[in-house]
């Protein structure tokens, strides 16, 4: 029981991560190798909005939420647009790179010690029982958080007009452009709203174990589950995210701790190999050389 | 001429062409000379920085096969330098085998991991040979992380010396010959390549694969050879790695490893051979000079504390600033600073730099 629990769990910190990255890959096709270190860097802008400001701890997650939108969005409009059109690799090392730089500046303002989110923030315990199960107020927190953040970017890409707008941009930006649509102007806001997930992931993880710099791996294990699924579909997601989850957790118990650690690395090859277009997605999707 | 679409051709500047050969046979010798006399010049730390710059050259150059002649993008060269650090650990203390054949072997495998890890990713247009290889990276590590703690308590192996025959290189020195002989080898060998119909091949693949597949290439094939070309030499990196060393530990190859590669790539020069050889030296040069730096001048305590942080910071800015403003690296700077005195003259605009 404990152990379905821990799949969920993880799964849905995955499902957070996976979603904005998706989003950013299905709007910009762009991998986006910095998603970890934003992820890091959303946990220590809520560490910082709390030391600075003593305020409520829900009203410091809206503040992080906010800069992190603004650090989203300028992150691509600076750096990612102009090198957008530019071979595969280049934007995939202007990531990189700007996640260096991200773990760079933490550990230059906050040095790579251990901090823990639930100490500063004040976070109440509650706790409800049921059926053999204690049910932390927090994990349950999580798993919502993450379903209802796929749903509104699934529903909001379908039903809104800026997401109508920004399928479009993805389709043919030149077409969209012809159109009137602007496609720095939809992009900068897609960027942004991905950085939703990753400030929630972050502060889920700083409050339930600690932060550090170096989360970012768990940051990058978060793009497995997004292969997994189909890069660029969310109806894989929710799957995805729970068959890597669900190995990771197994091998620590199971079998060794550190290959644990690299399973979702395990999963996302072994999909590759055998359907490299995701469990949701189609083959058409994947164009072969 | 197609490997050198990016420089300015050696024909344009006429009637000097000859006299600027001779200008470039002075400037081989005195190179050579100085690579000679190195072990008399250089303390022994320099030299063994030194010889990590032979290596580098190496893997820089594997890399650039893959980045700068077919356009792909590989995210496990650390990971691949680890399976030949690992391959040669494993076949020197269970096997006893000799230096060659464990260059031999672990070359070999890094082909084949390559060749199995490749094949999926190779083959898909876009990002995915990023994120096999990235998965291969973690993959590799985790092998080579339960390898280590299962067999050496943890602490990581011990290297012999390397030696053929009857000729040992107990000696820096003689390990540096035979380093630097080993990069001037790779370095020949993918000059070589690159004029024959395999690099030929690739650079048609990476400019236009459909034009490619129409003039008789076949795109996939070519890939996946470039690929197993360039996880064959960065394990051989590898294997020359443990002997360098005589040790090797898992926590040398992270993931760190592979951003200092790419860096050597972006800043020395893509689709550049000597850009590969001054990407090399100067990403390997850089730490020891910034250590040097942070402790003649005074810095902030966090700086020297945060070393690796700050020195990691370092290459990806400097790996901005290359991707935006001089895409052909460090090898591109040179065309720039010979325009300047005619555009000083004109006036004019230099063309935008553009990516090979």
């Amino acid at each position: 029981m404990q152990t379905v629990a821990n799949v969920v769990l993880l799964g849905s910190l995955y499902l957070l991560l996976a979603t904005g990255f998706v989003l950013i890959y299905r709007g910009s096709r762009v991998m986006n190798l910095a998603y970890g270190d934003t992820m890091a860097l959303g946990a220590y802008v809520i560490l910082l909005v709390a030391m600075a400001s003593h305020v409520n701890w829900t009203l410091a997650v809206l503040l992080a939420l906010v800069i992190g939108v603004l650090i989203g969005a300028a992150m691509y409009w600076l750096f990612v647009r102009p090198v957008q059109d530019h071979p595969v690799y280049v934007p995939i090392l202007v990531t990189i790179a700007l996640g260096i730089l991200i773990r760079t500046c933490i550990s230059l303002v906050f040095t790579s010690q251990n901090r823990y989110l639930d100490e500063v923030l004040q976070i109440p315990k509650y706790s409800v029982s049921l059926a053999h199960l204690q049910i932390n107020f927090i994990d349950a927190a999580l798993v919502g958080t993450a379903l209802a953040y796929l749903l509104v970017v699934a529903l909001g890409l379908r039903r809104t007009s800026f997401g109508i707008r920004m399928e479009a941009v993805a389709e043919n930006a030149d077409l969209a452009a012809l159109r009137g649509i602007s496609p720095a102007g939809v992009l900068a806001p897609v960027w942004g709203i991905a950085m939703i997930g990753a400030v929630l992931a972050g502060f889920f993880i700083g409050v339930r174990t600690t932060v550090s710099p170096d989360i970012w791996l768990i940051g990058l294990k978060g793009l497995t589950p997004a292969l997994v699924g189909g890069l660029s579909s969310f109806r894989g997601l929710v799957p995805g995210c729970l068959l890597v989850a669900a190995t990771e957790v197994l091998t620590i118990q199971y079998i060794d701790p550190v290959l644990g650690e690299v399973a979702p690395f395990l999963v996302m090859l072994a999909v590759l190999w055998v359907r490299p277009w995701g469990l949701a997605g189609k083959p058409e999707q994947i164009a072969r050389v | 001429m197609t490997s050198d679409a990016a420089r300015p051709t050696r024909s344009a500047q006429g009637s000097r062409g000859r006299f600027l050969a001779l200008w470039q046979a002075v400037w081989l010798i005195a190179v050579l000379a100085i690579i000679v006399a190195m072990p008399w010049i250089a303390s022994a730390f320099w030299l063994g920085i030194l010889r990590s710059c032979a290596i580098a050259v190496i893997g820089a150059l594997a890399l650039n096969i893959l980045i700068g002649y077919t356009g792909q993008i590989s995210l496990g060269h650390g990971g691949l330098m680890a399976l030949g650090a690992f391959s040669a650990a494993y076949l020197t203390n269970t096997f006893d085998m000799p230096f060659v054949g464990v260059l031999i072997v672990a070359s070999a495998l890094g082909g084949i991991v390559g060749l199995i890890a490749g094949l999926p990713g190779v083959r898909l247009r876009g990002l995915y040979l990023a994120v096999t290889t990235l998965g291969v990276h973690f993959a590799v590590i985790a092998g080579a992380t339960l390898y280590q703690s299962k067999v050496a308590m943890g602490t990581g192996f011990r290297i012999p010396s390397a030696a053929l025959g009857p000729w040992q290189t107990g000696d820096g020195r003689v390990m540096y010959y035979v380093l630097m002989l080993f990069a001037a080898a790779v370095t020949v060998f993918t000059a070589n390549l690159l004029r024959s119909r395999v690099g030929r091949a690739w650079i048609a693949v990476r400019d236009r694969d459909l034009a490619a597949e129409a003039m008789g290439v076949h795109a996939a094939r070519t890939k996946v050879e470039a690929f197993v070309l360039t996880s064959a030499l960065t394990a051989l990196a590898g294997a020359l790695l443990a002997y360098n060393q005589r040790f090797v530990s898992v926590e040398a190859f992270s993931f760190s490893l592979t951003i200092q590669y790419l860096a050597m790539v972006i800043i020395g020069g893509m689709a550049s051979i000597p850009g590969s050889i001054l990407g090399a030296f100067f990403i390997t040069l850089l730490p020891p000079a910034i250590e040097w730096l942070v402790g003649v001048i005074p810095t902030p305590d966090t700086v020297s504390t945060q070393l690796f942080y700050v020195q990691e910071g370092l290459f990806a800015v400097l790996l901005l600033v290359f991707l935006y403003v001089e895409p052909r690296g460090l090898v591109g700077l040179w065309p720039r600073l010979r325009a300047i005195p005619s555009r000083l003259r004109k006036r004019g605009r230099l063309p935008a730099p553009m990516h090979p």
